[in-house]
């Protein structure tokens, strides 16, 4: 059992620093945004989701209505329907079954695609601790960035931007990583014009509509470059 | 309806349908059915595409407007993308351009 703490423990250190510093800026924004401790707490232990972590800081401030919250939840965290697929077969022996389902994340989800059969080690009650500790860095995080934004006094306007730098930061990873550049290019372009034509309030739901027609009319051409070597 | 309960409105959506789409692979395809080639396309470019719209997303309220707030933003965007580009680590892409912006809206946009 300990041979298995420690092997699931080491798998996660990079995860502990990720989440840790991610969720301690989203906590950070939470407070700056006016909000307690106790939110953080509540939205990081039931979501467990870094984009949508920051989202909500947003919808905070200028709640929008409960459809809109759904729509984008949805979009935004679609790829978690895809995750689960590798792992049908391995979770369905787990008795934590639900709760593994439930803090399915990209980091646990990659960390766990890349488990090896290791001598003395439970990989299944790896994959629990794997899974439990990255809950608890992320709830740790979200919450103490919070806590620790309150007593800053220090005016932090402006850093709410580091939302913003995420997304950039993320986008350049899958820029370098993609041979087809077109779903990126896509995404831009329909959401530029839309945000012109239509306004800030109006124009997610169409270019998103949009930006998935496109993708599955491009779908042979995006195919043929992702093929080359 | 007052702001707490809409607020815990919020979260609570956020959380079962982030639960759901976590669940969807299990019930769906748990059968030994196998995933349509259209599903796997799209779980693949839909994420980076999600992605670049959330750029735009971010820069919504100040972009229509050509607000003072814009360029500081479009700069720091710039900033990011270079140092990510070129060094490719999370925290100087992340730290730098926001403190880029920190200081911008102090100094010289205001």
């Amino acid at each position: 059992m300990k041979k298995t703490f420690i092997f699931a423990f080491k798998k996660s250190i990079p995860v502990m620093l990720g989440y840790l510093f991610m969720g301690f800026a989203a906590g950070i924004l939470m407070s700056e945004a006016g909000f307690g401790w106790i939110w953080s707490f509540a939205s990081s232990a039931s979501i467990i989701s870094g984009t949508m972590q920051f989202i909500i800081v947003d919808f905070f401030k200028n709640p929008p209505a409960i459809a809109t919250v759904i729509i984008m939840t949805l979009l935004i965290n679609c790829r978690y329907m895809f995750y689960g697929l590798s792992f049908i077969d391995k979770f369905k022996k787990m008795k934590s079954r639900p709760y593994m389902i439930f803090t399915l994340t990209d980091e646990t989800y990659s960390i766990m695609c890349a488990f090896k059969e290791t001598e003395g080690v439970d990989l299944k009650k790896a994959s629990f601790l794997l899974a439990f500790l990255d809950h608890m860095y992320w709830i740790i995080g979200c919450t103490s960035g919070t806590i620790v934004g309150d007593l800053i006094t220090y005016d932090l306007t402006g850093i709410e931007f580091s939302m913003t730098a995420l997304f950039i930061v993320v986008f350049v990873e899958q820029w370098k990583s993609a041979k087809s550049h077109m779903p990126q290019i896509i995404g831009i372009i329909s959401a530029i014009i839309f945000l012109f034509v239509l306004g800030p309030s109006k124009f997610l739901l169409p270019t998103l509509v949009v930006t998935i027609s496109l993708l599955m009319l491009l779908k042979p051409k995006i195919l043929i470059k992702e093929e080359e070597k | 309806m007052p702001q707490t309960l809409y607020l815990s409105l919020i979260v609570a959506s956020i959380a079962i349908c982030t639960f759901l789409l976590r669940l969807c692979p299990f019930i769906i395809f748990g059968r030994g059915n196998s995933t349509p080639k259209n599903v796997i396309f799209l779980g693949n470019v839909l994420p980076t595409a999600m992605i670049a719209i959330l750029i735009i997303y971010c820069l919504k309220g100040d972009t229509t407007s050509f607000s003072p707030n814009l360029y500081p933003q479009l700069i720091s965007c710039a900033a990011a993308f270079l140092l990510h580009y070129k060094f490719g680590s999370t925290l100087l892409s992340i730290g730098c351009s926001t403190a880029l912006y920190m200081i911008l809206i102090r100094t010289v946009f205001i």
